[in-house]
């Protein structure tokens, strides 16, 4: 954790079950009924634009696929873009040892003192 | 055809204690001066709010005294706000809605105890929702997803830091000759390698100022606009771009943005090449956005522009110069009026020590949101070409 991340997750009437879910350990995605992952925000299908949604756990895996460092507090806060294997990104902290593009990563949840849990990633090994 | 006939520009940069509608106030009252006209003659009222609370609301069109007005609507898309305007303003001028319309936008991010970042920084700490998990996670502001999106260019492309540091310094030797431009010291490639990181790939020399103020643009029609004080400076081409892809697997994030079709659907409204294009006042939020924007345009194919930059060519004496009063880098920071207003000075031969000597054509940018968001226009000094 780092002394700047600390702004709590808040659930809105969107998100609960999305947070309920992480409060259980899993990353939900948005799925339809043709199988495909969508990123939890979406109202649409982003494959096939269905508006039949229900919720499925990811697998948790994914690829680095874009990095920026926060380097404010004088700490280096490596943060990313990751493609998880259903296809949809997650956009989150990189915890643990830095990540370079295109390695695997796998998700983990943080449960903070204040807010809501949220995901992260770290190594895959 | 539509002309833009009146420019507003209030202080801007370090500037306190004012409010965001006597900024905008101003701004409507120097353009309709400029072009010769008075706040009577408005006939159309185009708002675009900034970032800070209380932002610009319809309440102005009452406060600035205007009566009877034919259009009048707040409206916002973000940084492509400006070209969104103007073109709204010479469709409403052409099909005869209204003959003479104001569009302004102003902001008061900064305070006397915050560098502004904080009012932009704000919107992302607010955030509810899933949203908010990405914040908690350490996604604290814009900055940090132009940084991945820069990051996710540079390592598509091979540019270098070298190359997002030419864009600074060409730009600061424009700004050195802008009057207005806040920051006119001269800027080398080791400064900008010694400047800090905000988020990384990005220096503070990356991004953008953030600054108070006010700016206006009067449209009218090209006919009438031949009898007011200023050189008209027409309205040949808009359009917009909202390519918006999802966030998942095959996603174009940072390598193009709308742009691409923006550009393309305003250079065939003028009937125009980006070829034929004089002047590039691009939306310089991040020197990255210029390269990324330029290349969309088609002035170069992806991942040239870089070298370009490197060649010189956007600054004063290059072959294609580019952001010629320095840009939100180095003049000012509002939003799409700033590219806008240095096209309409420059376009009108007006530009003192920078002008540049042919200046018949401008391709004018407005990048909204994370690259979410664009905007074109092309104006020109004569009507046809």
């Amino acid at each position: 954790m780092t002394g700047r991340a600390d702004i709590g997750a808040r659930r809105d009437e969107a998100s609960g079950e999305w947070f309920d879910g992480l409060a259980e350990g899993r990353l939900l995605l948005r799925s339809c009924p043709h199988g495909h992952a969508s990123r939890p925000e979406v109202l649409a299908c982003d494959v096939c634009g269905s508006a039949d949604l229900g919720w499925t756990p990811a697998e948790g895996r994914g690829t680095v696929v874009a990095l920026a460092t926060d380097h404010s507090g004088g700490v280096a806060t490596l943060l990313g873009i990751i493609e998880l294997v259903e296809g949809p990104w997650l956009i989150t902290r990189i915890e643990g040892r830095p990540l370079a593009r295109g390695e695997a990563a796998v998700v983990r949840v943080v449960f903070p003192v204040e807010g809501e849990p949220y995901p992260v990633v770290t190594a895959a090994d | 055809m539509a002309a833009i006939v009146g420019l507003g520009l209030t202080e801007v940069g370090k500037v306190y204690g004012k409010t965001s509608f006597d900024f905008a106030a101003e701004a409507v009252r120097a353009a309709a001066e400029d072009a010769g006209l008075t706040l009577a003659d408005l006939d159309g009222l185009l708002i675009n709010p900034g970032m800070a609370k209380p932002g610009l609301d319809l309440s102005l069109a009452r406060r600035l005294g205007l009566r009877d007005l034919r259009l009048l609507t707040q409206m916002t898309a973000f940084g492509a706000s400006a070209g969104v305007m103007v073109a709204m303003a010479a469709q409403a001028v052409e099909s005869g809605a209204a003959e003479a319309v104001a569009c302004v936008f102003a902001d008061t991010p900064r305070s006397a105890s915050s560098s502004g970042a904080d009012a932009y920084r704000a919107t992302s700490l607010q955030a509810r929702g899933f949203r908010s998990a990405e914040t908690a996670a350490g996604l604290l502001s814009t900055t940090h997803r132009y940084a991945l999106a820069a990051d996710r260019y540079m390592s598509t492309y091979g540019v270098t830091h070298d190359e997002l540091g030419a864009v600074a310094t060409s730009q600061r030797r424009w700004a050195a000759m802008n009057p207005v431009a806040a920051v006119r010291t001269p800027l080398d490639l080791d400064a900008y390698h010694a400047s800090r990181w905000v988020v990384e790939p990005l220096h503070l020399l990356d991004c953008c100022l953030v600054s108070n103020g006010g700016a206006a643009v009067i449209v009218t029609s090209s006919q009438r606009a031949r009898d007011l004080r200023q050189p008209p400076v027409h309205v040949r081409g808009w359009g917009q771009g909202h390519p918006l892809p999802p966030l998942r697997a095959d996603s174009t994030f940072g390598l193009s943005t709308g742009a691409k079709a923006s550009g393309r659907a305003a250079l065939a409204m003028a009937g125009l090449g980006i070829d034929e294009m004089q002047l590039r006042e691009i939306y310089d939020c991040y020197t990255y956005t210029v390269l990324v924007t330029l290349e969309d345009y088609g002035v170069c194919k992806p991942g040239e522009a870089g070298a370009l930059a490197a060649s010189g060519a956007f600054g004063p004496g290059g072959v294609l110069p580019t952001n010629t009063g320095g840009g939100q880098l180095s003049s000012f920071y509002l939003w799409g009026m700033t590219p806008l207003h240095e096209a309409v000075t420059q376009v009108r031969g007006q530009a003192g020590e920078r002008q540049v000597s042919e200046h018949d054509t401008a391709i004018v940018s407005g990048n909204g949101g994370i690259l979410e968001h664009h905007s074109t226009l092309i104006l020109t000094s004569e009507v046809a070409a």
